[in-house]
């Protein structure tokens, strides 16, 4: 690691405009990288993802970024934050689109969100995260960030599950386990709230 | 919970922001009186989501307008839909790579629905707004295309429901009746809503004061209002109008 910056993961499934908006906006250094080799240069990663999640882990898995992602966050114990299907990804699989795995760091499934309870698809919005201890988290207990998405991972009670969220049923949305974190939500469009949770990540995590 | 929105519209024509009374536009100001004179990116921190549309009638200039959106989204953080003249999948990329978070489709939604299927295999139907334009003529309600010049369909249930089998994931209601008229939305087109409507639901077109807003955010079927007048809610109005809103209770967001 040379020096504390950010790696944006660049596998043309990601919402990097906002994100890099809010970046610039905090005056964090990042660079996008495409090559998978690249990462270990960085101190923490971010991982974007908009769209289908079994085509993301498709495009991550023949670009090589499984394998490094793995390496650089397991082995080396880089920061690493994933955004919507980005954190989606972090499970260990997926029903959208035919369905897909994942890269495993959590145990828990990620499974359409059940629309018998009377809800309107996409979960799109701010809806509010409950938090208990959390560092990504710091200053914003029971917030309210960004929504949009049709899939979320199921709750499994792992005390790694930092975030619930209640759309007439509960879901993780947020996941934190030691360099690893997560969020359904997209934080460089939640107003405030996003920014301040996005600065917890380069400073705090 | 979650919580509903109010959505600010913007009408690009030409290097011109727009006040649109019923479709009729008129020249407010320029990019750098939106962002100096008009304060925007202070309004921008009391909404949840901003629409920005090329509703230029003829010759659209793409690369004008992305660098207009470029300068007014670099330092607003909610979700951005852009929209206007979308007809190629080319040209919905090129608008996701400019800053899009959701783009805005109207006349290609009932001329070339395949498009809709096209942007969303790549970008997911999340990232589609379906916007209806409609207008109502004696007792019945019509579609509109093309900036609202092209009459396109009689609006009945059976219409609605084809729509919303498109693969997008929000549907826009816009009166061209009311819009810029600040009379109020126009409630009755809901009768056409399928019962079992699974769309989240945009209301457009009306609001020319706070009650506006608030009577469209308590209906149980409406998740977003959204307003394009740029002099209705000059200054803090809308500033204030959600301030007012979130001490009545109204689930909307909260922000630091």
């Amino acid at each position: 690691m040379t020096t504390s910056s950010t790696a944006i993961i660049d596998y043309k499934m990601g919402n990097i405009w906002s994100l890099k908006n809010a970046l610039d906006n905090l005056k964090i250094k990042y660079q996008l990288v495409s090559d998978p080799e690249k990462i270990n240069d960085f101190s923490h990663i971010i991982l974007p993802g908009v769209g289908s999640a079994r085509e993301a882990y498709n495009r991550l898995e023949k670009s090589g970024f499984v394998e490094s992602i793995k390496e650089a966050v397991l082995q080396k114990e880089r920061k690493i934050l994933g955004i919507c299907v980005g954190m989606q990804l972090m499970g260990s699989s997926t029903e959208e689109d035919g369905g897909s795995k994942g890269i495993g760091f959590f145990k828990n499934k990620v499974l359409k969100l059940k629309e018998n309870v009377g809800i309107k698809l996409p979960h799109v919005g701010f809806n509010n995260v409950q938090t208990n201890e959390s560092v990504l988290f710091d200053g914003l207990r029971q917030k309210d960030f960004y929504f949009v998405h049709s899939y979320a991972m199921e709750s499994t009670n792992g005390c790694y599950e930092a975030g619930i969220t209640d759309y007439k049923q509960k879901f993780v949305s947020v996941v934190e386990r030691e360099n690893i974190f997560g969020t359904q939500f997209h934080p460089e469009i939640s107003q405030k709230n996003g920014l301040i949770l996005l600065d917890n990540f380069f400073k705090k995590c | 919970m979650l919580k509903k929105r109010i959505i600010f519209t913007l009408h690009y024509d030409k290097g011109f922001f727009n006040l649109s009374r019923n479709f009729r536009l008129q020249k407010i100001g320029d990019l750098n009186w939106l962002l100096k004179n008009y304060n925007f990116l202070k309004i921008a921190e009391s909404i949840d989501e901003l629409i920005i549309i090329d509703v230029s009638r003829d010759n659209r200039e793409h690369d004008k307008f992305l660098e207009n959106v470029s300068e007014i989204t670099k330092n607003i953080f909610v979700p951005v839909c852009l929209g206007g003249g979308i007809r190629t999948l080319e040209y919905a990329k090129k608008l996701f790579e400019s800053g899009a978070d959701k783009i805005n489709l109207n006349t290609s939604l009932f001329h070339d629905p395949s498009l809709v299927d096209e942007i969303s295999k790549t970008y997911g139907a999340q990232a589609i707004i379906g916007h209806i334009d409609f207008r109502k003529k004696e007792n019945d309600y019509y579609v509109y295309t093309n900036n609202g010049a092209k009459e396109f369909s009689k609006i009945d249930t059976a219409f609605m429901e084809k729509i919303l089998e498109l693969n997008f994931g929000e549907l826009l209601l816009h009166s061209m009746d009311k819009d810029g008229t600040g009379m109020n939305f126009d409630y009755e087109i809901m009768k056409y809503l399928p019962q079992n409507n699974k769309k989240p639901l945009i209301f457009s077109g009306g609001a020319g004061n706070y009650h506006h807003l608030k009577e469209g955010l308590a209906h149980k079927d409406i998740d977003a209002v959204s307003t394009a007048n740029l002099l209705n809610f000059v200054g803090d109005g809308l500033i204030n109008a959600r301030k007012v809103m979130l001490d009545e209770k109204y689930p909307l967001a909260k922000w630091e």
